[in-house]
This record gives C-alpha cells, structure tokens and sequence, in this order.
C-alpha cells in the first residue's frame, strides 16, 4: 500500500531560552491511504510534535525542522510556503484537537467557524455553507444543530465542543484526520461516544486517521498498527496484535504491564520506574536505558538501531540484536 | 562487537540525580536577567534613587542659591546644565526634583499598596455580602474622575509636599483593591488552598504561607507601574500650579518652567524633561519586565 | 435591555449625589470665599453680593438648594462671570473641548490599533523594536512637554502651524498630535499584547490548522479577541478626551472646558468648578454605560448581569 503521509526521519527542535531543545528526533512514519494507526506514549514524548509538525503547525519562528521530510503524495511539504499549506491544511489533512475548552475561539458562533472552513476551501453562498453545516453537526450526532449554529461555544458541553470540533475537522472531507487526544478532556461516557463517532466515520468516508492518545486501551481499541513513542524517539512500531502480544522493546513492556488487565483481576499492576528524561540531559546511548531494567553496557553509550522482529514489526533496542542472540 | 558489552549493567551503582526543583523567585529573577529592557529599567531606577539621596550633598550649590550674575547661564563646567532665570544651579535642582518627584512616586505607591491590600483584602476574604458592599462602593468611586479631585484636594488642602503625598494615596488606591481582591478571591478558590485546608492547616497559615504569597506577583508589578503614574500626576499639577511651594522644586516644576523660556534657553526644559522621562522608562520597563516574570501564567485581572 | 438601562441610570443618579456630596463639601472646605480679595470690597457691597448668592445661609441650607437645582439640570450662577449660568460656561465651552477630543480620539484609535496590529505581527523585528520605542515614549513623555515640542518645532523652528487659540482646522492639528500622543501609545501597547496573547492560544492553531490564512488569522481571530481590553480602556478615554485635557487646552489657548476648569480653580469659580466636575462624572458615566451595552456583543461571554438575573 502506498502511504499518503510519510514522515521519514523527522527532527524537530525548538529554539527555548536555554537554547535549542529537540523535541522530537529522527522519527518516521507511514500512514496508508484510509488506515487508522496509533501513537502511544507519555505526556512529553513528543506525539503531538510529530502530529503538528506533520501540518507545519508549529510556530514558524521558534521550532525548526532540523533534518528529514515529510512527504504529502509524495512530495516533500517542508518547502512549501504558508499560502501553499493552507491548500492542503483542511482540505486533505485536518486535526482535532485535544482541549475542546480552549480550542475554539469565544467570540464566533459555531456555525460562523464550521462555514469560515467550508467557505475558504470550496467558494460558496453562506447559505449553502449553513446549510452543510447543519448536515456536519447532524452527522457528528448533535441534536437540534439549526440552534447550536447560532451559540457560542462557552454555551455547550465539552462533548458538545469536541462533536463540533470533529464537524469542523470534517468539513471538506479530508483525506487524513489527526487526532491528538481526542478524548482526554472527556468524561468516559462521551470518551465512548466521541470514539465510535470517529470509528463510524472513518469507516463512512474511507479517510486515514492518526490517533495520537496516551492511553494503549483506546489505541487497541481504534488502531491497526502503532507507534510507540519514547522522549521525542520512535522505539517501536507494529500491527495491534504484534505490539499486544509480542512486545519487543523493555518500554513497551512496561506499558502493558501497568495497564489493568480484566481477565486477571487482583494482578498488581507494576508502572516503569523513574521519570521520562529531561530533553535537555538526554541519556547517551539508548534514551531509555536509565529506567531499563535490562539495560545493558551497550545501551549506556551507543544508540540502538532499529531491527526488524516479526512482520513489519520493528523496534529500536539492543536486546534483539542479532549478535546479542549468538553471544 | 565485544560480548561483554551485552551484560546487564550493575542497578547499585547508579544514583539518580537530584534536580531541585526552582523556585519561583529564581525564576523570575532568571526571566529578568533575559529581559534586557527590564534590566535597563532596574539600572535607571537604582542610579536615579541614587543619584537623588546622594547627589544633593556632593554638589557645590544648593537648590535655592541664587546668583543673578550667573543667571540663564548655559551648561558649562562650573555649571553641568546651566542655570535658570534666577542664577540657581540647574543640576542641583534637577538632583532635588529627582529627590522630591521619586518621594512623591514611592510615598503615593505605598500608600496605595496599604489602602488597596487592607481594603481589597477584607473585601476578597470576608466575601459574600460584605464584599459586594466593599466593591460598589470602590465601583462608585471608580466612575469618579480621579484627576479632578486630585486638583480639588490640592485646592483645599493648599500645594506642599505631604499634602501630595496624600492626595494621590488616597485617590489611587482603587486599582490595587480591586487586583488584591481579585487575587484573594481566586486564590481561595485554587486546588492547592482546598489540599492545605484539608490537611488542617490553620486559617492564619493558609493566609500567610499560600496565598499572600501568590498575591506578592501582581502587586509588586501594580506598585511598579503605580510609581510613574504618580510621578506623572505630579508634573501635571505642578504646571497647573499646584505642584510643590517654590523654591522646592520637582521635575514637573522644573519643566514647565523651561516651557516658558524654551525659545532662547531649551536647555532649561530638556535637562528636567529627560531626568522625568528617562525616570518614567525606567520604571515602566521594569514594571512590564515584573509582570512578565512573575506571572508565568500570565494571568488576567479578574473582572475588568 | 431596558430594565438594566433603567437600573443603570437609577446607579448613576446616586453616584451623581454622592460626587455632588463630596464636591459640595470640599469647596466649602477652602480656606476663603470667591469673593476674598486683595482689594477689600466695601461692607455693603460684600453683604449684598453674598445675599445675593445665598452665602450667608446655613452650609446645610445651600446644599439643599443646590442638589435641588442640580436635579433639574440647574447648575447655578458663575461668581466670577456675573450674568453668566454655568449651564451657559459649559455650553460655550464644551463643543471646543469636545471637537478637539473627537479628533484625538480618531487619532489615537485609527493610529494605536493598526500600529500595535503591525508590533505583534512583526514581533522581535526591528519594526517591532521602532513602534514598540515610540509607544513607551509615548506613554512616559508628559503631555505639556510633547505639546511644547510641537510648538518649538512646528511653530517656530519651522512655522507651518498656528502655535496657539482656536480659529479653524490648522488650529487643532498641534493639539489633537499632543493629546492623542498618550492614549496612541497606550492603546498600541494593549492592541500588541492582547493580539500576542491570541496568538498563542488554541483556537488560532485550530483555525490554521483548517487552511486559514494568515491574514485572517490576525485581522479576524486574533483582532476580535484583542481588542476587548481596549473597549474597556476607550470608555474613560473618551470621556477624558472629549472634556479636553487641562494641561494641552491651557499651553493652546484654546477656550475649552478643561482651561476653563483651571482658570475656576484659580478665580474660587465654586459654582463652575462644582458644575464641571458634575458634568465630567456624568459624562464618565455614560461613556462606562455604553461600553458596557455593547461589551455583551463583542465578547458573547459576558452577559448584561442584572439582565440575565431578571429573566
């Protein structure tokens, strides 16, 4: 299958007033056309870097793309000028995002938003944008959508919010659809709701979706294959049931193993040790080795390469080296 | 590749290091120290405060020595910024209007500072009905145009120095209140008061360890900014006359006497009016250098 | 709508009393009589002229009558200008005041806000630094100063301009420049703030991220949410202005209310300087009403607060 989106060995960087903090370093990754894949990681790995990144959201003036591209169809998009992007931002590739509270502005109605959207992207009457609108709202089941076109947002819900948020990013049914932790704001029961919403429409409108979330339920839940994310590195990528049952890389591991398992009540649940590092002293070497409880001597000073361990199943880890294996 | 590379690495060994986490303060002064603008206030203000408590005593003449002789003589060696109408040393004067105006700034602020702190904090920590009470009556007052009563206590009070002193304290003191009270209200709603008081802390502690501090941020900024402010007060009433009583002179004193001589002697204005100006940069550098500093969540007065 | 306005009117009336109250009380405080003189007048005279203004009744009694009056729009008779009301002062001299403050007012919102708009969108540039430099002197430059600037400059170095009195346009571009310098660099600096903090908030990262413009960002994002503070600041601004500034009317010439309010001051005018203040509270008043009517439909946020209690 031919990617839509690939991220080939990405770093991104920030320009901070201690100096240049890289937040993200030498990342790929593939999505197929109408795929559903995962990103999986702690607060600060740097998911949704990789996701703005990926639209060229960052702020212009303190992040920088320090090496790598990002390939839209196949052409680079890190060149692009910003009159450029907004052709494409929207229209092929939309994000949700994660706070419904802040993420829309106060002072316009919805429907002012959902039709500033559709208007920009396909010239049309207001009336028609209204109208479409109105259809947007219905398909991300809010009821009486002709009256929510008309309130603002600090007059609806957090679920309400994240629905439009989601009409919004569907407006002009684009071809790849970030979602940076579309549900962590939410109570569970709309958590539940706000996801199979998504599910449904992926499926009805055969669009590609990047669920960026930190918790592995909801990723196995949504996603076909995944990305495990660990301070700003890619450590390992498979299909759902590689990672699920066959976890390679000691992080991994350790995610699963604190997650609650149902069919295992009464398990104590074991979390990994120790905090994510400090992007400013990362670790030589592997940059998970400090919290590794296998760790190595190798894994103090070299960087693991990424191995291959089953089908299309990767990750970056000295303990599947081959020569480990014979030694 | 070496085997021995592949062997568990021994746990005991390793000691995490310990980063002490900072404290606001350290970081405000480390934002400072970036803000060059801030710290170019601080140097004003310091040299200014400096030059105002010092200068006076080192100089040859003071500030109503007259000598006609020397009368609007322009600035020379003897004589740094020249003379006025009268034959009195112009640099000396503006060392006493910097003495005179900075008193005026600090006094008013402080005064300010109790007013509004006491004030606003009664009304933040009684809350209910005697809040609202306290906070009409300071919206009331707020409709009042605060200039013209200034002017109108000065008339009645007749020009002088402690008498501006009080004047502007006792005018300027709304916009503190309402920041105290918009801070104490808030803070008293914070998570962190909620998880000391349900650890028992006292009332007394709470007040004293929580929330004043996290007060200390904006009013220290809205004293900073509430200095030029009065100094600007100050000029003004002192073109309008009812300034300081002659021959004390502050800076608005000494400017606009220059004004009416600009034509043949502009130095007589330009000396005064940099001496303010620089003074009131100074200060407003400053104050928006605090302001970034100590409000890393740049947080919005409450209310309008 | 017209509850709330009722309302607001009815709080306006007392505060009007309470200003009337203080001001009252204050100019009776004032050590001598508008008629204290160097040269004394003779005994009669002096006892007729305060008969005639009711100098000699009880404080309490001239308080009364004065409220009374006042309740009707009746602000008294001038000591100084026999024959002349102070409604007649105010009248003659508020059109001046209120022409120069318009201008000014024009000046500093049509300069302050596209200037701050540039500031933040070319944040940390050199353009930045220069508009960011003038505002900040803007803001700390006295008012008398920057007017004798302008005089030196325009009026005599360089006579293009009349340097003082009120007898046509040429007459108002000096003053206008020295009143509208201060509020120019206050509303830039507040106009850059408020769009730098807009920027950085969600709404205006999802709205890039659906394709909008930059411009659009800045112009209809951003700018909306900017300017809320800056409403809130014109209110008063405007009242300030429109009454004219003491000190610029004063180095002009120009015969306004504000000038006129120094000269009372100077001459024991009580009746003016009561009168004015009176009307400047009124007008404050009104100014904060009306930026209060319209807030609610700049930022949907904010509800008319005794509005939606009644409902």
């Amino acid at each position: 299958m031919k990617p839509i989106l690939e991220i080939s060995h990405v770093s991104v960087a920030f320009h901070t007033y201690r100096g240049l903090l890289e937040a993200v370093h030498d990342v790929s990754i593939a999505v197929g056309e109408g795929e559903t894949v995962g990103i999986v990681g702690e607060s600060g790995c740097g998911k949704s870097v990789t996701a703005q990144a990926a639209m060229k959201l960052l702020p212009a003036g303190t992040a920088v793309y320090s090496q790598g591209q990002i390939c839209w169809d196949g052409q680079n998009v890190l060149p692009l000028t910003e009159r450029e992007m907004n052709m494409l931002r929207g229209r092929e590739m939309a994000m949700i995002f994660q706070d419904p509270m802040t993420s829309l502005n106060p002072v316009f109605t919805i429907g002012s938003q959902i039709c500033e959207g559709l208007r920009l992207h396909q010239p049309m009457e207001s009336r028609c944008a209204e109208e479409m609108a109105v259809g947007l709202l219905r398909s991300v089941g809010i009821t009486s959508p002709e009256k929510r076109l008309r309130q603002y947002p600090h007059e609806l819900s957090g679920g309400m919010r994240q629905r439009c948020l989601i009409a919004m990013a569907l407006s002009c049914s684009p071809r790849l659809l970030f979602a940076d932790e579309p549900t962590t704001a939410l109570d569970v029961t709309t958590e539940a709701q706000v996801l199979s919403l998504l599910q449904r429409l992926q499926q009805d409108m055969g669009m590609a979706v990047v669920l960026i979330s930190h918790n592995l339920g909801v990723i196995a839940r949504m996603c076909r294959r995944i990305y495990v994310m660990y301070a700003g590195c890619v450590v390992e990528e498979g299909t759902a049931s590689e990672i699920f049952y066959r976890p390679a890389h000691p992080y991994t591991q350790g995610l699963l193993a604190s997650l609650p398992d149902p069919d295992h009540p009464g398990r104590t649940l074991t979390g990994i040790e120790g905090q994510a590092p400090d992007l400013f002293h990362m670790p030589s070497g592997c940059r998970f080795f400090p919290r590794c409880r296998q760790a190595m001597h190798i894994c103090t000073h070299a960087v693991p390469p990424v191995y291959t361990v089953g089908e299309g199943h990767q990750t970056a880890c000295w303990l599947v080296c081959p020569e480990r294996r014979r030694s | 590749m070496d085997a021995r590379e592949f062997e568990p690495i021994d746990r005991s060994e390793r000691v995490e290091p310990y980063v002490p986490p900072q404290k606001l303060r350290e970081r405000g002064w480390r934002q400072m120290k970036k803000n060059r603008l801030a710290l170019w206030g601080m140097v004003i203000v310091i040299v200014m405060t400096a030059a105002a408590i010092a200068g006076p005593w080192l100089a040859p003449y003071t500030y109503a020595d007259q000598n006609l002789v020397d009368a609007n003589a322009w600035p020379s060696s003897a004589h740094w910024f020249g003379t006025d109408s009268l034959g009195r040393d112009l640099f000396v004067r503006v060392l006493y209007g910097a003495r005179i105006s900075l008193s005026i700034g600090f006094a008013a602020s402080l005064i300010n500072f109790f007013i509004g702190v006491i004030y606003g904090g009664i009304a933040g920590l009684a809350g209910g009905r005697t809040d609202r009470m306290l906070m009409h009556i300071v919206d009331v007052l707020y409709s009042i145009p605060m200039l013209l009563y200034v002017i109108l206590l000065m008339v009645v009070f007749k020009p002088g120095l402690v008498n501006i002193y009080i004047a502007l304290g006792i005018a300027y003191w709304l916009n503190m209140a309402r920041i105290v009270r918009g801070q104490i209200l808030s803070l008293k709603q914070q998570e962190y008061v909620l998880a000391a008081r349900s650890c028992g802390t006292s009332t007394w502690n709470v007040l004293c360890r929580h929330m004043i501090p996290n007060c200390m941020g904006p009013i220290i900024v809205t004293m900073t900014l509430s200095i030029p402010d009065a100094i600007f007060t100050e000029a003004f009433l002192s073109f309008i006359g009812l300034g300081v009583s002659a021959p004390m002179a502050s800076w608005g004193v000494l400017a606009s006497e220059g004004i009416s001589s600009i034509r043949s002697f502009p130095f007589q204005l330009v000396f005064p009016a940099v001496a303010l100006c620089l003074t009131m940069l100074g200060f407003m550098f400053l104050g928006d250098g605090l302001r970034d500093a100590l409000d890393p969540q740049n947080q919005k007065e409450a209310g309008r | 709508m017209i509850g709330y306005l009722l309302k607001r009117l009815a709080g306006a009336c007392v505060v009007l009393w309470v200003i009337i109250t203080i001001t009252f009380g204050l100019m009776h405080a004032i050590p001598g009589g508008p008629f204290t003189q160097e040269k004394q007048l003779p005994p009669a005279v002096m006892a007729t002229v305060e008969a005639r203004y009711h100098l000699n009744d009880p404080l309490w009694d001239q308080y009364l009558e004065y409220v009374k009056h006042a309740a009707v729009l009746d602000l008294g008779p001038s000591y100084k200008y026999p024959g002349k009301t102070v409604n007649d002062i105010i009248a003659e001299t508020f059109p001046v005041s209120a022409e120069l403050g318009l201008i000014s007012l024009c000046l500093a919102i049509g300069i302050g806000i596209p200037a701050g708009m540039a500031a933040a969108w070319y944040k940390n540039t050199r353009a930045d630094y220069v508009l960011m430099i003038g505002a900040t002197l803007g803001v700390s430059v006295p008012s008398f100063i920057i007017a004798a600037l302008l005089i030196q400059l325009f009026a005599f170095t360089w006579p293009v301009l009349p340097a003082a009195m009120w007898k046509g346009p040429a007459y108002a571009v000096l003053p206008a420049l020295a009143l509208a310098a201060h509020p120019t660099a206050f509303i830039m600096r507040l106009t850059r703030s408020g769009i730098l903090d807009a920027l950085a908030q969600d709404y205006i990262r999802t709205a890039r991220s659906r394709g909008v413009g930059e411009w659009s960002l800045l112009c209809r994002h951003a700018l909306r949410n900017a300017l809320l503070p800056v409403v809130s600041y014109i209110g008063p601004l405007a009242a300030a202005l429109l009454t004219g500034s003491f000190v610029v009317e004063t180095i002009f010439a120009i015969p306004g209310l504000g000038r006129h309010f120094v000269t009372s001051i100077y001459n024991r005018d009580y009746t003016v300087i009561l009168g004015i203040t009176i009307f400047y509270s009124f007008l404050i008043m009104m100014m904060n009403l009306l930026i209060d009517v319209i807030y609610p439909f700049l930022d949907p946020r904010i509800a008319l607060k005794q509005d939606t209690k009644e409902e």
